[in-house]
């Protein structure tokens, strides 16, 4: 009985340890909170940004409070490629890299332009700690370096901030998830379709934004970013950008909304607005092919509430409201018809028009798939937006009505 | 209990059979490179099946 | 050593044999093949693998359910039988291995890379062992506890992925061809619709055959359609291009599930259904060698030949392949084939034996309490 005792002990012993194969105490980790990429020279330069533990307890804003030091440090390494600079940076870092808990990856518009983001995502993929979700961005003229070191009053965490900042601009932009690395890889290699990448530049720049002191400051717009446009690319290269309403105009197309703000200016021939807030947007694109052209045709549906008026328009009135109605239309289609515009000029499948012929027919998507990008520039688009006006809020007649 | 031929027999074959494994495995040679064996028959017919 | 299993018990063991494994590597599989068609082919090979077993079944209940060992002996005589049992007991243990070879494969690639392999593997082989070692009915029971709770793991994960699901990943449907969708349900036939034959050696220790093989072909479609699920969903997710790319896509799948940015990094939970699953498969494969060696061996029990078959399996599963791409590549091409000879070879030895008018020889009623 005695020796079957020792050998259970013994046992357990194999079984429990065996759980301290390759561990790694959380003391001897740092955990990345977003990589940033830039170009110099041919040479590829990346940030990381860390999160200081001590700093991140309590307090507000990177404001240190017991522990020491701000919230999060940026390092920066140069390497051949983004895994190269990561192996470098073993030599400057204090602990180890922890990449699992990314929330954004920020590339330079130089890199994105020179370099383009095909050499990024092997790396990223391939790792077993970073995840596929992670969003990426472009940062709209100026460096990953700028975006990656300011500090962020409220969130102690610039990387959690931007991600945030993300899902707050969603009813703007209309891309209410933002735009994840598995996305831009599958649209570039899996779907015949050229990516698109959210921007992001600094608001207001100020000399002292990487500094823990700028938070004592009452002025929070140099310590912010703003979630603007899209990056386009052709193939994996940069080749320009969406403005805001282009921006929603693709983000309609490819069924990312779901809230989305619309100002309409046009006032009955009045000096004011109307502002809207369009809801539960339903998007669906069709292909057709006949006679040997193809033509797309986009209809959106949704439910639209009245938020703002500020010119005398009769909101009581059936017949006003269906005008309005027509307005709101109107200016969605101007989006839409905007946005394929100009990839159209930039002859690049940022919709996935390709997989959509492909979807429906791939015999004729064969006799177009060699030359496509040109083929795209010449597809005749058709929209049909129906956004019904469901409620005008919680007053009826406004008061500038009253003269 | 009785020590029949057959269960000597099945135990000293097997034991021998799992050591000849575990010392090529060990010193690293392929004495018994079973998925090459397997390879070598199938392969063929699977190329004849799907052309590749 | 208690064998007897009921049978609930024999359907939850299927499913997890069936599960086990294939779980993982079932999308990328098929997908590598027949792109966003992969569910088709995988509906296929649930399709061949059910028709495949119903034969198998049939033929066994011709010979009242008794241990594969005997029936082969029987069917076959003597010399026949025992060269048949080797290599079936040859089958079994290197089955167990690639299984283990399997596990260690994934956690070194997914999971902890820094860690030795031969942790995962030594455990996984010592767990299998002490299974067996008590017995056919343990393993019941234990499997018996954990299904239950595996599969609401495993449906709740794949229900929490579908709101990133998209039809239009799926489209255009039937566009591979027949050829790249056959050769895609060509890969998940034999791992693991044809595997499962292993389990004629524990069907004898059912109590109460009489709906016994309801109970098995249930088993197999419960698991055959989880699988079909799983890849349906998987390429839905993710499409087809980045399954086609992923050793191990619902791993992946179960990386992406974000519910309001708190559920989130919950994709070990699939982790852990899977290696219990796994856990299952090897103690079958080892429990059906053991049984063979005891057969072979005219012994009392099995005790004796634990220690060299957990070390053939542990050897074994390090020595077959250098590398996982070759495991893959190897696993993807030769297993359907190599299994198939099995099940064709030991069909024939069976129908013979049927024709020869064997299986009346075979007393129903006499329990095998010794094989």
């Amino acid at each position: 009985m005695r020796r079957w005792n020792l050998i259970a002990v013994i046992f357990s012993f194999i079984f429990i340890l065996s759980g301290c194969a390759g561990r790694v105490e959380l003391n001897e980790l740092l955990i990345v909170s977003s990589i940033g990429v830039d170009y110099k020279k041919d040479k590829t330069i990346v940030h990381f940004q860390v999160v200081n533990p001590g700093g991140t307890a309590g307090g507000q804003g990177g404001e240190p409070s017991g522990g020491s030091g701000g919230s999060v440090y940026t390092y920066t390494v140069e390497g051949e490629t983004l895994y190269d600079a990561v192996e470098k940076g073993r030599n400057i870092l204090p602990r180890q890299l922890l990449f699992s808990h990314i929330t954004s990856v920020v590339i330079g518009e130089k890199y994105a332009r020179k370099k383009g983001i095909a050499p990024l995502f092997d790396f990223m993929e391939r790792n077993h700690e970073v995840r596929d979700n992670i969003i990426m961005f472009v940062a709209r003229n100026s460096t990953a370096k700028d975006i990656l070191s300011i500090y962020t009053p409220i969130f102690k965490n610039p990387g959690e901030s931007l991600r945030n900042r993300v899902r707050l601009a969603a009813t703007s932009t209309g891309i209410s998830e933002g735009i994840k690395e598995k996305d831009v890889v599958r649209w570039r290699y899996g779907e015949y379709r050229d990516p698109v990448v959210q921007g992001v530049e600094i608001v207001k720049i100020s000399g002292s934004q990487d500094d823990t002191s700028n938070l004592e400051n009452i002025d929070a717009n140099d310590k912010t970013y703003r979630i603007s446009g899209l990056a386009v690319f052709k193939k994996d290269r940069m080749v320009g950008w969406l403005n805001n309403n282009q921006t929603r105009g693709w983000s309609i197309i490819n069924q990312k909304v779901k809230d989305i703000f619309i100002l309409s200016h046009n006032c009955d021939s009045q000096k004011g607005n109307v502002g809207f807030m369009v809801k539960n947007v339903d998007s669906k694109t069709k292909v057709h092919y006949i006679n040997g052209k193809l033509k797309y045709v986009v209809s959106v549906k949704g439910k639209a509430i009245l938020q703002e008026v500020t010119c005398a328009v009769d909101v009581g009135d059936p017949n006003t409201l269906l005008k309005m109605e027509k307005r709101v239309n109107q200016e969605l289609e101007r989006h839409i018809k905007n946005t394929v515009k100009k990839a159209q000029e930039e002859e690049t499948d940022i919709f996935g028009f390709g997989k959509l012929l492909y979807n429906k027919d791939p015999e004729v998507w064969k006799g177009y798939k060699e030359k496509w990008n040109e083929e795209f520039s010449n597809v005749e688009l058709e929209t049909d937006v129906s956004i019904k006006l469901e409620s005008v809020g919680a007053r009826v007649e406004t008061i500038h009505e009253q003269k | 209990m009785s020590k029949s031929k057959s269960y000597q027999i099945t135990l000293t074959g097997f034991w021998i059979f799992s050591m000849i494994n575990v010392a090529s495995f060990l010193s690293n040679r392929k004495w018994l490179p079973w998925s090459d064996w397997i390879n070598s028959i199938y392969s063929p017919l699977y190329k004849l099946m799907f052309g590749g | 050593m208690n064998h007897t299993i009921n049978r609930w018990q024999l359907v939850l063991i299927v499913i997890s044999f069936i599960m086990g494994s294939s779980l993982l590597m079932a999308p990328n599989l098929t997908a590598f093949f027949s792109g966003q068609d992969a569910w088709i082919s995988m509906l296929f090979a649930v399709i061949i693998g059910l028709v495949l077993n119903v034969i198998w079944i049939l033929l066994l209940k011709r010979y009242h359910f008794r241990s594969i060992f005997r029936i082969t002996e029987v069917a076959g005589g003597k010399v026949v039988g025992t060269i048949l049992n080797i290599v079936i007991i040859f089958y079994a243990l290197h089955l167990a291995s690639y299984v283990v070879r399997n596990l260690s494969n994934f956690m070194i690639s997914n999971v902890i890379p820094e860690s030795s392999p031969w942790t995962f593997q030594i455990m996984i082989i010592l767990l299998a062992v002490y299974s067996c070692f008590y017995g056919l009915n343990n393993i019941g029971r234990v499997n018996e506890f954990l299904t239950p709770f595996m599969i609401l793991f495993f449906i709740c994960s794949l229900a929490l992925t579908t709101n990133q699901f998209r039809f239009s990943h799926l489209q255009p449907y039937f566009e591979q061809g027949f050829l790249k969708i056959s050769q895609g349900a060509y890969t998940t036939t034999g791992f693991p619709f044809i595997e499962i034959i292993l389990l004629g050696s524990v069907l004898t220790y059912v109590k109460n055959k009489d709906k016994l093989s309801k109970s098995y072909l249930a088993g197999i479609l419960l698991g055959g359609s989880a699988l079909i699920l799983t890849v349906f969903i998987a390429v839905g997710v993710e499409g087809a291009y980045m399954v086609k790319r992923q050793s191990y896509p619902t791993y992946e799948l179960m990386r992406d599930i974000s519910i309001i940015n708190i559920f989130e990094r919950v994709e070990v939970i699939i982790g852990v259904v899977w290696i219990f699953g796994i856990l299952v498969k090897i103690v079958i494969c080892l429990f059906t060698a053991l049984k063979g060696l005891q057969h072979l061996s005219k012994s009392s029990n099995y005790h004796p030949f634990l220690l060299p078959a957990g070390l053939l399996i542990w050897a074994m599963s390090n020595h077959i392949h250098n590398n996982t791409m070759e495991f893959t590549d190897f696993v993807g091409r030769n297993w359907t084939l190599w299994w198939f000879t099995l099940y064709m070879i030991v069909l024939l030895v069976l129908s013979l034996g049927i024709l020869r008018k064997k299986d009346k020889s075979i007393d129903p009623h006499t329990e095998d309490t010794f094989q």
